[in-house]
């Protein structure tokens, strides 16, 4: 096996620790291989991240440092094809994410490399290699088979690898490599960011969270959800389709393309617990969760499992708490 | 503007399944299709494009005669053309998305398009792969979770979304392909009527030979060696009873563990 890959993930020009995660795999995997680990980082002002990373268990860090690179575009995938065209590592590692959604197939297609994307997980067996991942919104889980001769890009779901605590890492490589860009050479030309609304509350403040799904059904289904956690003296918080809907603002929304939050208590109604969403809750310490589909996998991160109709069972607590208070 | 969609139809998410014994395949118990959700927001977002620009939408979909039903769909909330890839269950089952992304370029060659929109993810396999898989082997730009478009003189800008309520604003000219975010825009409804009048119209029917492609060519890179049961993140207690009973058990647990 050739060298371990991987491409650091940055958000809004600031790196996500998720991309220790990544390293803390790809080292795992490149010790078992006995092969290199490099990352590749592609950003404007990464001076910070560079040193910071420096001394994590890396062989070498390969940087691009340019303005245009402050924001992802097609300058990203032209760049990091050229670099693993002459690197050749066997394996490729990405965070799973809105940029990787972008870029980890178009490196595939360049590379002609395959590709197992939005994984769970990423075993070693019998010296191959062997990416897990979910299906069916997360009812069930599979192994995936790779041809092994060709390189391996695997995309990688936040929070699911527990970055392991290593003392004396070896300090890494710095490869400082400048880049010629011209803007109107890019495909895709980057305009501005569009900022969110000033947030109201911030949800992971919250010490008790009472949280929406679709189950929902209706407006009506959330108004009772909402009412459960005024009885709670609770947080209102919700699963991607509300946002989607329009019924709630985007800073309510927990999960992968919202917040992370790890309240006292996670009630959970109507949500079925899509792989997006539990990242986002699953490390709150008591969760609760109401749900109509006894299969639904939010109940395989549950404390406490209720199956039923949540325009039944809510009005229920609601009651049972009234009455503790009188 | 010639617009393209790319549209799966998938199993509904209240899908039940056994895992047969040797994990090899899944045993489904309870199933009902449904437009990719997706999709659907990559069709609504094709249709509101058709009528800013007067334009034509083609929707293509691969799959075996059941997908005709998400076309009949389509076609009743306003595509113009439907294009149905006609394949075995059993031989979809075994693909992976370079071979899906290799049989819909290879039919979207065949038709005129400016933009091809398809869904950010499909429920099933959720790879987040065909779009852009399918961008690169027809050599077009591609953005993916688009979450806004708006056209311009000859280019087209295009919110993307980048988490947390923020998005980047991109300009990217025709051709090119995008992917689109759930709550693009609100869908819209396709009333009875109008999808059996759209099942009294012909959808183009394409099988690989007519696309020239052999069982060998699309042969997939990837696929499943085994299934198994998501692990258990926690070991949950179930609560049962009466909505009484369960509200009362609930409350008595969560005031024994001080939380409320």
């Amino acid at each position: 096996m050739n060298c371990v890959a991987i491409v650091a993930e940055f958000k809004l020009g600031k790196l996500d620790p998720s991309t220790y995660e990544l390293i803390s795999k790809g080292r795992d995997i490149a010790d078992a291989f006995k092969t290199k680990l490099y990352l590749i980082m592609l950003g404007e002002k990464i001076d910070e991240v560079i040193e910071e990373l420096s001394n994590k268990g890396l062989d070498q860090i390969i940087a691009y440092e340019h303005p245009l690179l402050n924001h992802y575009t097609d300058a990203y995938i032209n760049i990091l094809y050229e670099t693993f065209k002459e690197l050749k590592p066997s394996l490729i590692l990405l965070i799973h994410s809105f940029t990787s959604m972008d870029l980890a197939p178009a490196l595939a297609a360049k590379l002609h490399a395959n590709i197992v994307t939005n994984c769970t997980d990423l075993l070693i067996e019998d010296n191959k290699l062997i990416p897990v991942r979910s299906m069916y919104g997360g009812k069930v889980w599979v192994r995936i088979g790779v041809e092994d001769e060709k390189p391996l890009i695997v995309s990688i779901q936040k929070g699911v690898i527990k970055p392991k605590e290593r003392i004396e890492l070896p300090k890494a490589q710095i490869l400082r490599r400048s880049v010629e860009l011209k803007e109107d050479e890019l495909k895709v030309k980057f305009l501005r960011i569009l900022e969110p609304k000033p947030a109201e509350i911030d949800i992971t403040k919250a010490d008790l969270i009472v949280a929406a799904g679709r189950g929902v059904g209706d407006k009506s289904g959330l108004k009772l959800v909402e009412q459960l956690a005024e009885a709670l003296g609770a947080t209102l918080a919700c699963s991607r389709p509300l946002i989607d809907l329009g019924w709630l603002p985007s800073e309510r929304q927990v999960g992968l393309s919202g917040k992370t939050v790890k309240p006292k208590l996670y009630i959970a109604c109507g949500i079925s617990g899509a792989s997006q969403h539990i990242v986002g809750m699953k490390d709150s310490k008591i969760i609760v969760s109401i749900n109509t589909d006894s299969k639904a996998p939010i109940f395989d991160y549950s404390d406490y499992a209720i199956i039923g109709d949540l325009r039944k069972i809510i009005p229920a607590i609601i009651e049972e708490l009234k009455l503790k208070e009188s | 503007m010639n617009l393209v969609v790319l549209l799966k139809q998938v199993v509904s998410s209240d899908v039940e399944f056994e895992i047969s014994e040797d994990g090899k395949e899944l045993n489904f118990k309870k199933v009902s299709y449904v437009i990719n959700e997706a999709d659907d927001y990559a069709l609504e977002a094709a249709l509101r494009l058709k009528e800013l620009t007067k334009g034509y939408v083609t929707v293509i979909s691969l799959g075996p005669m059941r997908v005709r039903e998400a076309l009949y769909i389509a076609m009743a909330k306003g595509a113009d053309k439907a294009i149905h890839i006609s394949i075995e269950e059993k031989l979809l089952y075994s693909l992976d998305p370079s071979s899906v992304a290799k049989i819909l370029s290879k039919a979207i060659s065949k038709t005129p398009y400016e933009i091809i929109l398809t869904g950010s993810e499909s429920f099933d396999y959720a790879a987040s792969q065909v779009g852009v898989l399918v961008a690169e082997s027809l050599g077009i730009p591609h953005i993916s979770v688009v979450s806004g478009i708006e056209v311009l003189n000859g280019a087209i800008k295009v919110k993307r979304e980048l988490g947390e309520g923020f998005n980047a604003e991109l300009l990217i000219n025709p051709p090119a392909l995008l992917t689109i975010q759930y709550g693009i825009y609100s869908l819209r409804y396709a009333p009875v009527f109008k999808i059996l009048n759209a099942k009294k119209r012909s959808i183009m029917t394409l099988h690989l030979q007519d696309l020239g492609l052999s069982i060998e060519e699309i042969k997939p890179k990837t696929r499943i060696i085994q299934y198994f049961a998501p692990p258990k993140g926690r070991k949950a207690r179930y609560i049962t009873g009466s909505p009484n009973e369960i509200a009362k058990n609930l409350i008595k647990e969560l005031r024994e563990a001080k939380v409320v």
